[in-house]
């Protein structure tokens, strides 16, 4: 009985272990299969434009071209001059809300090759509120609004970008170098620069555009320094975009970081043409003249420098 | 064995049909000859200049907002040509004949038309600079940088090239330096000049002089 059970012992142990075998070769083959499927629908949804967080840089810049602007038309030409407005708002994680606090709302003289930028305080009074209020309970459209009505002017474009956006831009275009007007030692920004040219990774200059405890006016140098900031960035693109290969690259980036509402590749070429076209040196960086209070007035030649800003999107007598 | 008269018609046959293939190649050779050759006719070595300067492409890069996207040989073609009407007719026509000819302004779209013909056209153009003799003229190879829009279709192709010129003129020799960026967008089925950024700068004996002209920065409202 032994003899005949003893065989039959082996083949079922003969047999069990044919099957793990079996199993863990079926177990690879599935695994490395999901794998290779996962890998490539991965690839195909790359391949169609579908855009990973991860490999993008995800989307914190939005550019939207605002309802009331007409559409851009190539066979009209560059003549009527036009407003951009550019929204730097708070959101990051673990703060709410996306107020607009850093506001600039550029005008742009195509013919006379010169555009000026006025710097807008936060804390400015528009309607009874601040107006950066408006980009937390509109959105862009709304803080457009609030700002053209301030000023006078149908704002064409509006640049929304959180902190996560700014810094990736810049670092997407490998920083840029910005002369720091002032000592700046303000631990709650973390801006810690001597005056001087240095180079400007994303974040530092975050860390430059954010620090208002070293001013004694406040908001309104941190808004200026905002400004140069911008103009640092647009100096930047002109040095690095200023051959059709350049200007492509440049949409290619704006398209993994950004979302653009209304706008077409074409439109933006022909937008960062025209940018390529205004020499730095023509583009003026003005803050609005303001009043004091919490909620910010206006100062008194306000009406008079909002006129000469919006005959022509440039302010030549102020 | 065959007669004398069989083997003599066999040899007549092969005769006729040995002469009639002969006739029949020949015939399609002076065919070939005249028509041009068809296979010719669709290769960029149509030189409308008597200085013999075909453009040839170069380097090609794409770049796209979406997925990948690519210049195929029949937008390679369309805006080789329209490059090379702009070197025959704005460049080389003037100083051959001392006018610009008429298809000049036909690669140009609507937007950047009237600037090409009208401002910018003592720039983009030898018109103002006379008839010269001995013209001698190279070029570049054309490179290509393409965009693609948001889904991949491409939208926006930049063709980029130097020409130098050299000939004589009543002062003495003269020199021309070329470097132009077409960039061009279809309308209406074709690809047409919506943008440019040339650069010119004229060497004589007496002066030098340099210009640029651009255009095709786009109308915002």
């Amino acid at each position: 009985m032994k003899l005949a059970i003893k065989p039959r012992r082996g083949n079922r142990t003969k047999r069990t272990t044919k099957q793990r075998v079996k199993r863990a070769v079926l177990a690879c083959a599935a695994f490395v299969v999901v794998v290779v499927v996962g890998v490539a629908a991965l690839g195909a949804a790359w391949l169609h434009g579908y855009k990973v967080p991860l490999t993008t840089g995800a989307t914190y810049l939005r550019v939207e071209k605002l309802a009331g602007g007409s559409r851009a038309d190539a066979s009209t030409g560059p003549t009527s001059p036009f407003f951009i407005l550019l929204i730097g708002n708070d959101s990051r994680p673990g703060v709410g809300g996306s107020r607009g606090d850093a506001l600039h709302l550029v005008g742009v003289n195509p013919k006379k090759h010169k555009a000026t930028m006025l710097d807008i305080p936060r804390d400015t009074c528009w309607n009874g509120d601040k107006i950066n209020s408006a980009n937390a309970t509109g959105g862009a459209p709304a803080q457009a609004e609030a700002v053209g009505g301030l000023v006078g002017v149908h704002v064409s474009y509006a640049v929304d970008v959180d902190f996560d956006g700014f810094t990736s831009m810049i670092d997407a275009v490998g920083g840029f170098t910005l002369n720091v007007p002032s000592e700046m030692h303000d631990a709650d920004s973390g801006a810690f620069f001597h005056p001087g040219v240095q180079h400007m990774t994303g974040d530092l200059a975050l860390r430059f555009s954010r620090d208002r405890h070293d001013f004694p006016q406040s908001d309104i140098i941190r808004t200026n320094n905002q400004g140069l900031v911008i103009l640092a960035g647009i100096r930047q693109m002109q040095q690095s975009a200023s051959n059709a290969a350049g200007q492509f690259h440049l949409i290619t980036l704006l398209y993994q970081h950004a979302q653009l509402m209304n706008l077409g590749v074409t439109d933006l070429y022909r937008l960062g043409r025209l940018v390529q076209d205004i020499p730095v040196g023509n583009i003026r960086n003005v803050t609005i003249p303001v009043g004091g209070g919490n909620c910010l007035s206006l100062g008194g030649d306000a009406p008079g420098f909002f006129a000469d800003f919006r005959d022509d999107a440039i302010l030549e007598s102020h | 064995m065959p007669s004398p008269r069989k083997s003599s018609n066999n040899l007549r046959s092969a005769a006729i049909i040995g002469g009639s293939l002969a006739v029949v190649v020949v015939l399609a050779i002076i065919v070939a000859i005249v028509a041009g050759g068809g296979s010719k006719a669709k290769k960029p070595q149509h030189v409308a200049n008597s200085a013999g300067l075909a453009l040839k492409i170069g380097t090609i890069d794409v770049q796209s907002a979406g997925p990948p996207a690519r210049i195929n040989s029949s937008v390679q073609q369309s805006v080789l040509d329209s490059s090379q009407t702009y070197v025959d007719d704005a460049i080389l026509a003037p100083l051959e004949k001392g006018r610009l000819d008429q298809a000049y302004a036909q690669i140009f779209d609507r937007g950047v038309r009237r600037q090409a013909t009208g401002a910018d056209r003592a720039t983009l153009t030898e018109v103002r600079t006379g008839t010269l003799k001995g013209l001698k003229a190279t070029a570049t190879k054309v490179r290509l940088d393409g965009m693609g829009d948001q889904t991949g279709k491409l939208v926006l192709v930049a063709a980029t090239f130097g020409v130098d010129v050299s000939a004589k003129g009543s002062g003495g020799p003269v020199k021309i330096q070329r470097l132009a960026e077409l960039t061009f967008a279809p309308e209406s089925g074709r690809w047409v000049v919506t943008a440019y950024r040339v650069g010119v700068t004229r060497s004589t004996p007496a002066k030098t002089a340099a210009a640029v002209a651009r255009a095709g920065t786009g109308a915002i409202q």
